[in-house]
């Protein structure tokens, strides 16, 4: 598992450790809490996929059981003293909602649960590696 | 990328104090205390100036000479064998420099923040600058019909370390410097360094020098050459150097990659 998101984990206190820890993204995307989130819909084509396969598609339910992981994941980070989760998904839920709310396409949680909904169609594809390297291919 | 648009919008929402590292703030009270002290001092900084009454300021002292050290503008190959520095000033003459002072290295960019650090990998130019190779056939093999033994597999690549054989200053120019190397660029050196095979990584062919001691390029005035990512020098016998978990050759400064223009 990532060293961020271990229980006891401290919070970033540089900017080098930021960076550490935002490259968590793909394995939180792993965790429990964010299970009943992965989207069920079908995506055919290539793996990996690009954000071009999700075009059109409205995320609006996916940002919701998002944000309701995400509260989840939030209680976690206290009970374990996981500074480096607890950044993460504070991180994570400011550019969820509000008014720093990004696109979903741009969104790396949301991005690396639409890749896990992908990766159910193409075999050995819904690991944490996998979705992180297609996270960087995502464009 | 998606990572790296990620990480900027985050450190600007750290920067602005829209996200906190920490969970909890240091105490409103401590905060106040620093402030105000720094501000107290402040203004104790500022009217600690020059009694207005006690007579005129001495003169101001001269202006300084040179005062800025020379710095590489660019770096280009000439033919196979021969790089030319261009400086941003007049170069003192390079005669007692020691070529070893520089080494060149390929370096190998990787932009990804998911599925790998981003990072910087430098390498020795040997395992990429290959020199095709035909041993002659053996004296028996002129014969016809040729014996089988003599299909021996023809010619093969072998590596060839380049280095940098010499230093000399540029014979009308003063801001250039010439570096004679000890081998020639290959094209599987160029190669390489036009098609990389994956998006997310880049290759570069780099120069790097260090200062320091005597007999180091300097400019007219004596400033030195200011050190080039020279971890890379000073450890001449490692073929490999990896600076990792930092933005892709942010270890060199200036980044000043050689585009190949040979072939």
């Amino acid at each position: 598992m990532h060293p961020a998101l271990h229980p006891g984990s401290p919070p970033p206190a540089d900017d080098e450790d930021v960076e550490v820890v935002l490259r968590a993204v793909p394995e939180l995307a792993f965790f429990p809490e964010l299970a009943p989130c992965v989207p069920t819909d079908a995506v055919t084509g290539p793996w990996p996929p690009t954000r071009e396969a999700f075009a059109g598609r409205d995320f609006e339910a996916l940002r919701a059981a998002a944000l309701r992981g995400l509260e989840a994941l939030a209680d976690r980070a206290e009970r374990e003293r996981s500074g480096g989760t607890a950044f993460l998904v504070r991180t994570l839920t400011y550019f969820l909602v509000g008014p720093a709310a990004l696109p979903a396409v741009e969104h790396p949680l949301l991005v690396a649960l639409l890749l896990r909904s992908a990766a159910r169609a193409h075999e050995g594809a819904d690991t944490a590696l996998e979705i992180a390297r297609a996270m960087d291919r995502w464009g | 990328m998606l990572g790296l648009r990620f990480s900027r919008l985050v450190h600007a929402a750290i920067a602005s104090g829209a996200l906190l590292l920490g969970a909890c703030t240091d105490a409103p009270g401590d905060t106040e205390t620093e402030t105000e002290s720094e501000t107290d001092s402040g203004d104790t900084d500022t009217t600690t100036g020059p009694d207005p009454t006690t007579g005129f300021p001495p003169p101001p002292p001269p202006p300084p000479g040179d005062i800025t050290p020379p710095a590489i503008a660019a770096v280009t190959m000439i033919d196979a064998f021969t790089l030319q520095l261009s400086f941003t000033e007049a170069i003192a003459p390079v005669d007692t420099v020691n070529p070893k002072r520089f080494r060149l290295s390929l370096a190998r960019g990787y932009f990804g923040n998911y599925g790998g650090q981003p990072a910087t990998y430098l390498r020795d130019l040997q395992y990429y600058n290959l020199v095709e190779y035909c041993p002659p056939p053996p004296p028996g093999c002129y014969y016809d019909p040729v014996p089988y033994y003599c299909y021996y597999g023809g010619c093969y690549y072998q590596p060839q370390p380049i280095g940098v054989a010499d230093v000399f200053n540029h014979y009308a120019d003063p801001t250039q410097v010439i570096l004679s190397l000890t081998a020639p660029i290959q094209p599987s050196l160029c190669n390489i360094l036009q098609a990389p095979d994956d998006p997310l990584v880049d290759f570069v062919l780099h120069l790097h020098y260090a200062s320091g001691g005597l007999a180091q390029i300097t400019d007219l005035a004596g400033l030195p050459l200011p050190s080039l990512a020279d971890a890379w020098v000073k450890d001449p016998n490692n073929n490999y150097y990896n600076y990792l978990n930092a933005a892709p050759f942010s270890n060199f400064n200036p980044f000043l990659p050689i585009p190949c223009t040979l072939f």
